[in-house]
This record gives structure tokens, C-alpha cells and sequence, in this order.
């Protein structure tokens, strides 16, 4: 609300003096004094006066009462009309479209100036008749613009459920759709106010609107503009009136619709200078790991403050092996793998810790030399195969495109050789015919086979799958997760897996890595883990999962916020095992077996 | 058991298709089909994306008008929507949502988007009951006042419920209602909606794409494809023995953390076809390993293998 406070003072007192104007003891604004033409600032006209010796500051004060209500009055007939016809139009569609919008489009076909002159003609010219045609050109702008977000408004379950309470069409729009869609009339209710400052003087300054001698900011310029030579500082007081009063009106506009809205507004990410550690001299510590990570860290800086939702995170991966990092949403496993990539977005930074991969550390590696490992030597398959397509480009052209980054060199033809094979080596049975097809003319399960043949164009020794059969029917599930398998098997390539389903994990996975609240709680073989989870997480987590015989049990409570992590054991509020120990002092990682790792004060007397 | 609360006879519903030039052929969301639903009664309905899961559960509703077919609602015929009969209706039939952040209205506090239902009715006591609903799903009645972004998915997914229970409803279509939360909130809220359903004598009809989560709280399962009913039968009856090859790929695509329990995987080849072309005879044939020529025949009948057991399977008893 404080972004209002500017803004809102000076509309605030401009509104004041137009509506003070009579009681201000100003000089009669229509007053001739012929003698003293174009005499500038003196005291008793602190404006000086215009080419015919009237007073500029009372004109100005006096014209921004024909102004302003004519800019306020059509804003507010229009704006109050067009999202009664856009709602209309939205909600009913059909007929009630047809004549709400359709309408519409029938006036925008007509030039304004024409329409203008159209109703000048017609009425002659006045200050209602202006407020009757800005009205009127108006009115389009905001049945369109509320048609619109009526349309998405009305797609979402909340407007279903109020409707499956039976709740009336007028009452659903009023409660429920008008409120959601008045950001956006909002804002179109300033552009329109200040639309009609300017146009108010537009058609004045043309003689179509306010009539000669009552003042108005449009009169004002058009009469300067003749004495331009001698008066300039007479154009200057209505243009910067009109240009304050547009200036104002539009701020305190955005930030009434930001106030308006209970979510509040984002605050724009600060990047923050990196205040990463030197990187460090060791190589790798163990050369036959594909991909090392040592305590890795990430901050991300918030409104609220910086946040890690990634603490410590260590783990490697082989080659021919597949490490399942599962977790809940908000466990910082998705973070982990764009860290790899060194695809963070800007507000987040890693702070502390290494990426080992080809015997470079990634996270001070350039952008050029991280551009040429991503889809290369390491590549990455993605949820939602529908919006990792570019849906504009054919198969055939995406794959060549990544086959093309990696190696400039090959021909088109030798391009298409590979992109065929390579559909056929991820089970598409047409492969000529696919290569020519869009995304949108495939299905689901067939879009992420092509995702999966971009990620090997470039023969790549580690893969990340985030999520990627998320999003996929489970019959397509079962083929993409067998696939993955033998493409593992024949090509030895390493593979990092996050998931959240425990099933899915299961299946796949030779290693697990189980996340939650940013660290890794337990890590170790995939069948010795869900066999004897060490981790009380963990063996929550296998116990909520509904894949028993016995009815599933939940895990009370909810993952902490990143503002408010607890001091000791991140899962400790949760935990039915925890001591008083475990608040106070956060566990280590340590090892349980040779190959088993877990963060928990009393693993060992499960 | 008790007669149906809600009943329905060879329900079906089209939609028309879509096309700028040529109108492209109509999609068959949901095809003839029988169901009843008594009270305290569970129904899991199961199936892929287009199978007609959610269609099925708003034509019970009558929230969408059907093509074909009857819905007997405590024994008298569905009003067709915006009637004044049905907006009568409304408290009687609630649904809870699959999206816990797109069904509730984000601008609203929590508190009146929960008696809305009373107030639309002008159904009295809203303080009270709010009170009470908001402690009835596990929930301090103190947050009635705060707005749906500051609770958590599972959080959110309890006010939508609260929302259903509000008009003390008899019949329940919960839709999807634990897809998008995670695994450990997943459980609390399949474990209040069971224990609702006995304290209330709610009629229930759980729509989910995963078969393990209707397992523990549906008493019975009907499995569809393509709007159509391939399976239908006692919960445990249709995990131990699946009769369909549609339920036994379904089941075995499932994946299971426990290696014991898994089956050898059926793998189905290709996907779904479109709902606006369905194959002749057995919509599944297909895609299905044991297809013979006379699959494509005739649409084959949902026909009894056992008490409660139904299969729509020509092939069912050389499969067993």
C-alpha cells in the first residue's frame, strides 16, 4: 500500500483544486484584459497571463474540472458498462458473446476522429457530448478485456465448486468472477482515464469538444500553440498537467490492483554478488564416479530473506547406474539437479560446495564451456514433455537442432540419418514419418520418447530425469520406465533420477538418495533401503506410500517453511521417535554401513 | 445392503466435436453406463486420462446434462441443471477437487468460501458450523479467517472438503483428491475421508487414476476405458483375482516399492485410443495381447463371474 501513498496524494490534490475551484478566490478564468496580453508571472497571477490577458493558473485549475470529468465520467461509464458486457459475454457465451463482444468490434471498426466529428455533428459540441463519444470508444477496451479473463476466470475449479453449491449465474459473478478479474479492468480503467485526458484535449485542441470561452487543458495548448513564440512557458503549464495527472492516475492504479490482491505482489529477485568459497585445488576424490557432488548449498534470496533449499548435499554417481533422488515438494531435490546443469535461476546462488564432473568443478565452470556439456557430455529430460517441445518445429528439426549444437560439422543428411535411428533406438515405430510430425500431433508417452532421444543425440555420459513420467498415464509409465532401463544397460550411461513416487524409485533406481528439507536424511542400494530404512523419514515415508496391504498412515504435521527451519533435526517436529536431543543439535550425515549413509541422532537404536 | 442412493442406467455422454471447417466427430466420454451407490457406500472409479472418470462424476452430480440415460437421486430423476429443482438439490451433492490451489478462489478468505454453501441456501448457524468443520477435517478453527495461499496443499485440499461437508451433504464425488499432494499427506487425507464417510453415511465416489489409493477405501472398484466399464467388483476381489486384461495391465504397471510385490509386468503397447474413434467391438482389442477376431465383433456385454464380479470380456473365462 505504501506505493500508493505518492501517487494517491497528488490525484488526491488535483481533485481538490478542481473540485475547490469557486471557492479559491482565483481571477475569473473567462475575464478579458485585452491591454495585459502575454504579461508573464507577477504577483496576483502566478502564472501570467494568456493571449487574451485571462488568468493561466485560474484557467488551468478551472479547466481541469471540464477535464477531469470528462475524462472520469467516460472512464466510469465505460469501464462500468463494458465489464457488465464482457462478464455477460464470458459467462454466457453463445448468444450473450455474440452480442456483448461481437458489438463491440463494430465500433472499434470505426475510425474515432470520424466517429467524433460523426456525433459532434449530431449534437454539437459540449462537454456531454464529449463524455457520450469517449464513453462509447471506450466501451470496447473493456468488454474485451474483461471477455477475456472471464473466459480463464470461469476454467478454474473454484468457480465449478460454487456453482455445484448452487449458487446463482448473478451471484457467481458478482462474488466470485468480478473480484478476480478486476486487476486487469483496473488497469484499464487508468489507461482510459488517462486516454481521455489526452483525447478530451485532442478534440478540444480541434474544436470538437469543450466550447470556447470555458476553459479546458485542450483550449489551453490550442490557444498557446499561436503564441508559441512569444509565450512559450504558456504550452508548458497544460502540458504538464495533462502529463502529471496521467502520470499519477496510472500508478495509483497498478498499485490499488496490487493492494487489491491477498497474495500480494512478488518483490523482483535481487542477485546477490556470488560470495562462493575459492574453489578448491583437490581434484575429485574419487576418479570413478561420473559425477561427485561435495556439500553443496544453495541460497536463494527472497522478499522475506535468503533461504537454502539445499544444505549440504553430497552424492556421486557411476557410470551404468542410476541414483534416485526422491523427495517431497520442498525438499530441494529439483534444485539439485538444475544446480548440475547450471541451470539455476538468477535469485538462486550456490554458496558453498563442488560439482565434479570430467574432472571440472561446474560450479565455476564458464557459461560458454557449461553451454557445450549441457545436451552433450551431460543431458537432461524434463516433467512435461508437451512444454519442453517447441511446438512450432517439426521432430526431425528439434533433434537435428541438438545434434547440430554439439556437432557443426555433419551434414543435413547424415543429421537425419542420426535422428532416425536415434527415434528408433527409443522405440518410436515410424521413425520417417515421426521425423516430419509436430509435438501437438503426438501423444504423451511418444513426446517423451523424442525428449529422451534429444537427451542421447550426443551420446551423453550422464542423463538427469526430472520427474519424467510424472505426467504420464500409467500404462505409458511402465513403457518409458522400461526404456530408460535398457537404454541404462546398453549404453552405461549415468543416470540421476528424481521422482517423488516411492514406486517409481523402487523400480528403477540402483542407488537412492531421500531428500527432506533441503538435506540428504539417508542414502545407500536402492533394496537395502526400502528393506530397512534407517531413517525415521524414510520409513514414514515407505509407510504413508499406498502400496501395502495395511491402510496407509500419514505423517502428522508439514514439511517446515525455509524461513523457520528447526534448530536441531529438520524432521523432528514430525518425528515420533525424537528425543529432546534431537531439537537441539542437527545430526550429521554418517555412515551406517560401508554403503549406507543416514542423518539421524538415533538410527542406531531403531 | 440398503437401495441405492444414487442410481444410474445406460448413461452416456458426447461432446460435440471441434473443428473450424468440418465439425470433427463427436467425443464419447462416458458410454452406457450402470451404476448405484448406496449410502456409506464407497465406489472407487479407475481409469486413464480419457477414460471418462471425471465426465462420469459430474453427470452423477448433474453438474453436466447426459446424453442418454437416467439418474434416480434418492429414488426421484435428476432435475437438468439450472432448474430450480436442482439448485434445491445442490446441498445434497458436493464434490471435492483434484487441484488444491485452482479450487479455491484465491481472493476470498477461507472462512466465508466454506459457508458459502449455507449462505447461498440461507441455511442458518454459519458461525457454529464453521467452527465445527473447520475441527471436523483437522483444522484450528482460529485460521477461518486467512486467505487459501497461506496453507499448504494438504491444507488446502481439508477447506475444500470442509467446503463439500458444509451443506451436510448425502453423496460425495471426491475427484482425484490426493494426485497432487505429496506421499505423506496423501495418507491423511484418504485416512479423513474414510473416517468421514462412516461418521457422516456419506455415498462416495472416489475417482482416481492410481489403483493402489482407492484400495484402502473404496468397497467397491469399477475400472474404465474409453467410457466404458471394462471391470467392475469388490475391492479385494478385484486385486486378488482381475478378470479383465485391461485391470491386469493396469494392475501390473503399477509401481510397487516392495520387489515381493511385484507381478511380471504386462507392458501395453501404444496409447489410448481417441475417444473420438474408438475401435469397433471391445474398445481395449486394440491394445490388448489376447485379442481375437471376434473381439472387434460385438461390443461385449458386461456380463457376471461372481457375486458382485462383472467383466466385459469375451475371452475372461479362457483367461482365468
Amino acid at each position: 500500500m505504501k506505493r500508493a501513498i505518492l501517487p494517491g496524494g497528488v490525484v488526491v490534490v488535483i481533485l481538490l483544486l478542481a473540485v475547490l475551484a469557486p471557492w479559491l478566490g482565483l481571477p475569473d478564468p473567462v475575464r478579458q484584459d485585452v491591454a495585459h496580453r502575454l504579461t508573464g508571472p507577477i504577483t496576483g497571477h502566478l502564472l501570467g497571463r494568456d493571449e487574451f490577458g485571462r488568468d493561466v493558473l485560474s484557467r488551468l485549475i478551472w479547466g481541469a474540472r471540464t477535464s477531469l470529468v470528462v475524462a472520469f465520467a467516460s472512464a466510469a461509464i465505460a469501464g462500468v458498462l463494458g465489464t457488465i458486457l464482457g462478464l455477460i459475454g464470458g459467462w454466457f457465451r453463445g448468444i450473450g458473446a455474440m452480442l456483448a463482444v461481437r458489438s463491440m468490434d463494430v465500433v472499434l471498426c470505426f475510425p474515432p476522429i470520424l466517429l467524433a466529428l460523426l456525433i459532434v455533428t449530431l449534437l454539437g459540441p459540449g462537454a456531454g457530448t464529449l463524455i457520450m463519444m469517449l464513453s462509447l470508444l471506450f466501451l470496447p477496451g473493456f468488454a474485451r478485456v474483461t471477455y477475456a479473463e472471464v473466459l480463464s476466470a470461469r476454467r478454474h475449479e473454484y468457480v465449478e465448486a460454487v456453482r455445484a453449491l448452487g449458487a446463482t449465474s448473478p451471484r457467481i459473478l458478482a462474488r466470485t468472477i468480478l473480484p478476480n478479474v478486476a486487476g486487469p479492468v483496473l488497469v484499464q480503467l487508468s489507461l482510459a482515464v488517462a486516454a481521455a485526458v489526452a483525447l478530451e484535449s485532442g478534440l478540444s485542441f480541434l474544436g470538437l469538444g469543450v466550447v470556447p470561452p470555458a476553459p479546458s487543458w485542450g483550449l489551453m495548448i490550442r490557444g498557446a500553440r499561436a503564441t508559441m513564440e512569444q509565450a512559450p512557458l504558456l504550452l508548458l503549464w497544460p502540458c504538464a498537467a495533462l502529463t502529471v495527472t496521467i502520470l499519477a492516475m496510472n500508478l495509483l492504479c497498478d498499485a490499488v490492483r496490487d493492494a487489491a490482491d491477498p497474495r500480494g505482489h512478488p518483490a523482483a529477485a535481487r542477485p546477490r554478488v556470488i560470495d562462493r568459497l575459492l574453489p578448491g585445488l583437490a581434484p575429485p576424490a574419487n576418479p570413478d564416479l561420473v559425477l561427485e557432488m561435495q556439500g553443496l548449498t544453495v541460497e536463494i534470496a527472497t522478499p522475506r530473506g535468503p533461504i537454502r533449499p539445499v544444505r549440504d548435499v553430497s552424492l556421486g554417481v557411476r557410470a551404468g547406474e542410476t541414483l534416485a533422488i526422491v523427495g517431497e515438494s520442498g525438499s530441494g531435490k529439483s534444485i539439485t539437479a538444475t544446480a548440475i546443469m547450471g541451470l539455476l535461476p538468477a535469485a538462486a546462488q550456490p554458496v558453498a560446495g563442488h560439482i565434479w564432473f570430467a574432472e571440472r568443478d561446474l560450479l565455476i565452470l564458464p557459461e560458454p564451456a557449461l553451454r557445450k556439456l549441457r545436451g552433450g557430455a551431460m543431458a537432461m529430460v524434463f516433467q512435461d514433455p508437451m512444454s519442453s517441445l517447441n511446438p512450432v518445429l517439426r521432430i526431425g528439426e528439434q533433434i537435428g537442432e541438438a545434434i547440430r549444437a554439439h556437432t557443426p560439422a555433419l551434414g543435413a543428411a547424415a543429421r537425419r540419418t542420426r535422428a532416425r535411428s536415434l527415434l528408433q533406438r527409443v522405440g518410436i515405430a515410424d521413425p520417417d514419418q515421426r521425423l516430419t510430425a509436430y509435438p501437438h500431433e503426438m501423444s504423451g508417452g511418444m513426446r517423451q520418447r523424442v525428449m529422451i532421444a534429444m537427451a542421447l543425440a550426443n551420446s551423453p555420459r550422464l542423463i538427469i530425469a526430472d520427474e519424467p513420467t510424472t505426467a504420464l498415464d500409467v500404462t505409458v509409465q511402465a513403457q518409458i520406465l522400461d526404456l530408460l532401463a535398457d537404454l541404462k544397460r546398453d549404453t552405461g550411461t549415468a543416470m540421476i533420477f528424481i521422482s517423488h513416487s516411492l514406486g517409481v524409485v523402487g523400480e528403477i533406481a540402483d542407488r537412492v538418495a531421500v531428500m527432506y528439507a533441503g538435506h540428504i536424511v539417508e542414502q545407500g542400494p536402492a533394496a537395502a533401503v526400502f528393506a530397512k530404512p534407517l531413517h525415521p523419514y524414510t520409513k514414514a515415508l515407505l509407510d504413508a506410500a499406498p502400496d501395502s496391504d495395511a491402510m496407509p498412515t500419514g505423517i502428522p504435521g508439514i514439511v517446515p517453511s525455509p524461513h523457520h527451519l528447526p534448530a536441531g533435526c529438520s524432521f523432528a517436529p514430525r518425528c515420533a521417535r525424537a528425543i529432546d536431543a534431537c531439537a537441539a543439535t542437527a545430526p550429521p550425515l554418517e555412515p551406517a554401513t560401508p554403503d549406507r549413509l543416514v542423518r539421524c541422532l538415533r538410527w542406531a537404536s531403531a | 445392503m440398503s437401495a441405492p442412493l444414487i442410481q444410474a442406467a445406460g448413461l452416456c455422454k458426447s461432446f460435440p466435436g471441434r473443428g473450424v471447417l468440418r465439425r470433427g466427430a463427436p467425443v464419447q466420454a462416458v458410454r452406457e453406463i450402470d451404476i448405484g451407490i448406496a449410502r456409506g457406500e464407497a465406489l472407487g472409479v479407475v481409469g486413464e486420462s480419457g477414460s471418462g472418470k471425471s465426465t462420469l462424476g459430474r453427470l452423477l452430480l448433474g453438474l453436466l446434462p447426459a446424453s442418454a440415460g437416467t439418474i434416480l437421486f434418492d429414488g426421484k430423476r435428476m432435475p437438468s441443471p439450472g432448474h430450480a429443482d436442482w439448485r434445491r438439490l445442490r446441498p445434497r451433492l458436493q464434490i471435492v477437487f483434484q487441484d488444491p490451489y485452482g479450487s479455491l478462489d484465491p481472493r476470498r478468505r477461507v472462512g466465508p468460501q466454506i459457508t458459502d454453501g449455507l449462505a447461498i441456501h440461507h441455511l442458518p448457524d454459519a458461525a457454529d458450523r464453521l467452527a465445527a468443520l473447520l475441527t471436523q477435517v483437522g483444522l484450528d478453527p482460529a485460521h477461518a479467517s486467512r486467505f487459501p495461499h497461506e496453507f499448504s496443499g494438504g491444507q488446502r485440499q481439508r477447506i475444500g472438503i470442509a467446503r463439500a461437508l458444509a451443506t451436510a451433504p448425502d453423496f460425495l464425488v471426491a475427484d482425484e483428491p490426493v494426485s497432487a499432494l505429496d506421499v505423506s499427506i496423501q495418507a491423511q487425507i484418504i485416512q479423513l475421508l474414510a473416517s468421514l464417510r462412516h461418521t457422516l453415511d456419506l455415498a462416495m465416489l472416489f475417482i482416481s487414476h492410481d489403483l493402489l489409493v482407492v484400495r484402502h477405501l473404496c468397497d467397491r472398484v469399477m475400472v474404465l476405458y474409453l467410457g466404458r466399464v471394462m471391470e467392475s467388483g469388490r475391492t479385494a476381489e478385484i486385486f486378488a483375482n482381475p478378470a479383465h486384461p485391461y485391470t491386469r495391465a493396469l494392475l501390473s504397471a503399477t509401481p510397487r516399492m516392495d520387489p515381493a510385490q511385484r507381478s511380471r509386468r504386462i507392458l501395453l503397447a501404444g496409447d489410448p485410443p481417441s475417444p473420438s474413434n474408438p475401435p469397433s467391438g471391445c474398445v481395449f482389442r486394440t491394445r490388448c495381447a489376447h485379442a481375437i477376431p471376434d473381439c472387434a465383433a460385438a461390443i461385449p456385454a458386461l456380463r457376471p463371474i461372481g457375486p458382485t464380479h462383472r467383466v466385459a470380456c469375451i475371452r475372461a473365462d479362457q483367461l482365468a
